[in-house]
């Protein structure tokens, strides 16, 4: 079942001759993790703030699959939490106090809201800071809390905007795992982070934007990168042949990384590279990884990151 | 909801050490200062006061001089830093009757002399001038006794001009100690800076993305903003009632007065809540308004200063252009200041039921005009 169906959604900001996003299309099932991607400026927020009902898109649609007959304002109310990339709480409150005064304006009943408080303290690991002022927090913990208050009406769709920031790798990998564990309970999430590594282990459906257009990246399928090390730097003659190959080869002084998309290609590589005199120091044959598919993209379509 | 609101906004408040100062530290120090300026006495100003008096020891200028030391001054012929020099023509009592106009002292006020005492020692000097005359004419005419000692003839003087039993003053809200009157000026200044806080909080969860957040909870956003604007009006009644306590009951204890009584309670209560209330709305406005934290500590502070100032807080109204004074009949701190004005030393009357219905219709315009503009605020806000 769909948690959500963005089809052909295009939006403008007044006064602005280009649209903002175009041609947007997703469909993330329930229990899923959408991972949005892209440059500073590509879109990304905006899309969040459709999503989120702050923004009316210029055209297209988004479905709610769970969603009857409620506005979508309403539906965001009931539904969705947003984690900021900001810390949206009072660093002058105490963490009980931020949570106690967020899960009040959620329509809990008390004893309900008591258990709400608990779960997600417990959820989130922060039980033990309770009591301590939330701007004397460690950046990890702030984090954390800044997810908390996001969990407490327990949201079936769950936005996060780059949620490890400036956090230690422990930190980072209590969050992760927590998301992983909402996900395993049904939850819905949309995560948005420049860390390219989290976004591959995390997300079931990756979308890149960049100026507003979308492109669909489905891990799975993605072809796979040949490194190989020589002991010595490739000579003029070496570099001219594998140049002429129908592959996409980059190569640095001693080191060649081929982009394969079928295993006839890796066939033709290798059979080029054996009949060489080279000595192999170190080969690597994996999965593209996330963050070369962004680097590729961006040099593909000539982009700068800003 | 409410609860935890209002407990939200208050601990905000009291962990933010310039709100504090603003609400609380700040109009105390004015009231302390003011109050502690206005219980010195004219006698002690006056005696205080350096006068230079250069004379050529005739009897006339020796007469004068001694008529203007009864006023309390202290003449001395020499002085390096005078504030005031005075310089006396050689032989008055020729000078005095004869039917020329002419100028028989010169008056020299030292730069650093306020208007207000150069004020008081012309008019002392004029006194004691017409005293020296009528004296020289009593001696003349034979009317005094020049054998009778001078200390005797100078009383004979001073009693034939006292004109006080003439005048009987009936201002009946003159009763309590005159050095508390400059309290509700600063207590009303204090109470119209919750605009910092307001504005500072709302700003802060714009710009940390938590109004953003409070935009998917499932809450309406203008009841959100009613809730706040309740919480700081709490806050200001209190505040109010602390500052009242501190300007009326303990500051006149510090300088050995006796404590202003609180002769109508009630009426006080309503004044806080009223002044409150106005204070709240008029701050609703500029927090909706503002859009940086420079913005709203010019803006807010800023306007609040020139309100004060056009209030007649810092310079009496009473010597303030007419078209000054016209203004200020605009001002909700000046309605606010007559308001306290009257419940503390006066009986309430007409003038301060029309403060408080102004003060009312100020409040409900501004609370439209704000909730107005923090429901666009919150059209606006989007995610970075």
């Amino acid at each position: 079942m769909s948690a959500f169906i963005i089809t052909d959604l295009e939006f403008r900001y007044a006064k602005s001759s280009v649209p903002a996003l175009q041609g947007i299309n997703i469909n993330l099932a329930t229990g899923q993790c959408l991972g949005l991607i892209g440059p500073n400026g590509s879109g990304k927020s905006t899309l969040l703030s459709i999503l989120s009902g702050l923004l009316t898109p210029t055209s297209g649609t988004v479905h709610f699959s769970q969603n009857s007959n409620l506005t979508l304002t309403k539906f965001v109310q009931n539904n969705v939490a947003l984690v900021p990339q900001e810390y949206a709480f009072y660093p002058q409150l105490s963490v009980a106090q931020n949570l106690q005064y967020f899960v009040s304006l959620c329509g809990f009943r008390y004893d309900e809201s008591q258990t709400r408080v608990k779960t997600v303290s417990q959820q989130c690991q922060l039980l033990e800071v309770s009591s301590q002022k939330a701007k004397f927090l460690s950046g990890g913990y702030k984090r954390r809390l800044n997810l908390a208050i996001a969990l407490l009406k327990d949201p079936q769709i769950l936005y996060l905007d780059e949620p490890t920031v400036g956090v230690d790798p422990i930190s980072r990998g209590a969050i992760l795992s927590l998301l992983s564990t909402l996900k395993n309970q049904g939850k819905t999430i949309v995560y948005t982070s420049h860390l390219l590594t989290e976004v591959q282990d995390i997300c079931d459906q990756i979308v890149m934007l960049n100026l507003g257009k979308a492109s669909y990246l489905s891990l799975n399928t993605a072809q796979k990168c040949l490194t190989i090390e020589f002991t010595e730097p490739l000579s003029r003659s070496w570099v001219k042949q594998l140049s002429s190959l129908p592959i996409k080869v980059d190569y640095k002084d001693n080191r060649v990384k081929a982009f394969i998309d079928s295993p006839e290609e890796l066939l033709t590589i290798l059979a080029l590279l054996s009949s060489s005199q080279l000595v192999i120091l170190n080969i690597h044959y994996d999965q593209t990884s996330l963050t070369q598919y962004y680097l590729n993209h961006m040099e593909e379509n000539d982009i700068t990151e800003y | 909801m409410i609860l935890q609101s209002i407990k939200k906004e208050f601990i905000l408040v009291f962990s933010d050490l310039h709100s504090v100062a603003v609400l609380l530290i700040m109009p105390v120090i004015f009231m302390l200062i003011m109050t502690f300026a206005m219980s010195e006495r004219q006698d002690d100003m006056i005696q205080n006061l350096q006068v230079e008096f250069k004379t050529n020891n005739e009897f006339e200028q020796t007469l004068f001089g001694k008529y203007l030391s009864k006023f309390g001054y202290q003449l001395k012929p020499e002085m390096s830093k005078a504030s005031a020099s005075l310089l006396l023509e050689s032989n008055l009592k020729q000078q005095l009757f004869s039917s020329q106009n002419m100028p028989l002292i010169q008056i020299k006020f030292g730069s650093s002399t306020s208007p207000a005492i150069q004020a008081l020692l012309n008019q002392h000097v004029q006194l004691a001038f017409a005293r020296l005359k009528l004296h020289l004419y009593m001696l003349d005419t034979g009317e005094m006794d020049e054998d009778l000692p001078l200390n005797k003839q100078m009383a004979q003087i001073n009693q034939q001009t006292d004109t006080s039993q003439y005048i009987q003053v009936t201002d009946d809200t003159l009763t309590l100690p005159v050095v508390t009157y400059s309290v509700p000026s600063w207590l009303i200044f204090g109470v119209y800076f919750i605009v910092l806080p307001i504005s500072l909080t709302l700003l802060n969860e714009v710009q940390s993305g938590t109004l953003i957040r409070l935009k998917t909870f499932p809450l309406n956003l203008q009841h959100y903003f009613l809730v706040k604007l309740f919480s700081f009006f709490l806050f200001s009644i209190g505040q109010f009632l602390l500052l009242s306590l501190i300007g009326w009951r303990i500051i006149p204890l510090l300088i050995e007065l006796p404590p202003v009584p609180y002769n109508q309670i009630w009426e006080l209560i309503c004044t806080a809540l009223i002044v409150s209330l106005a204070a709240v709305s008029f701050a609703s406005i500029i927090a909706s308004l503002v859009r940086s934290f420079e913005q709203a500590i010019v803006l807010g502070g800023g306007v609040n200063i020139i309100m004060a100032a056009l209030s007649g807080f810092m310079v009496p109204l009473d010597i303030m252009p007419t078209a000054l004074q016209q203004i200020a009949q605009f001002s909700p701190m000046y309605w606010s200041a007559q308001l306290v004005k009257g419940t503390m030393y006066g009986q309430f009357n007409h003038d301060h039921w029309m403060s408080i219905i102004y003060l009312a219709v100020f409040a409900i315009i501004s609370l439209t005009i704000s909730a107005l503009l923090f429901r666009r605020r919150v059209r606006e806000l989007s995610w970075n």
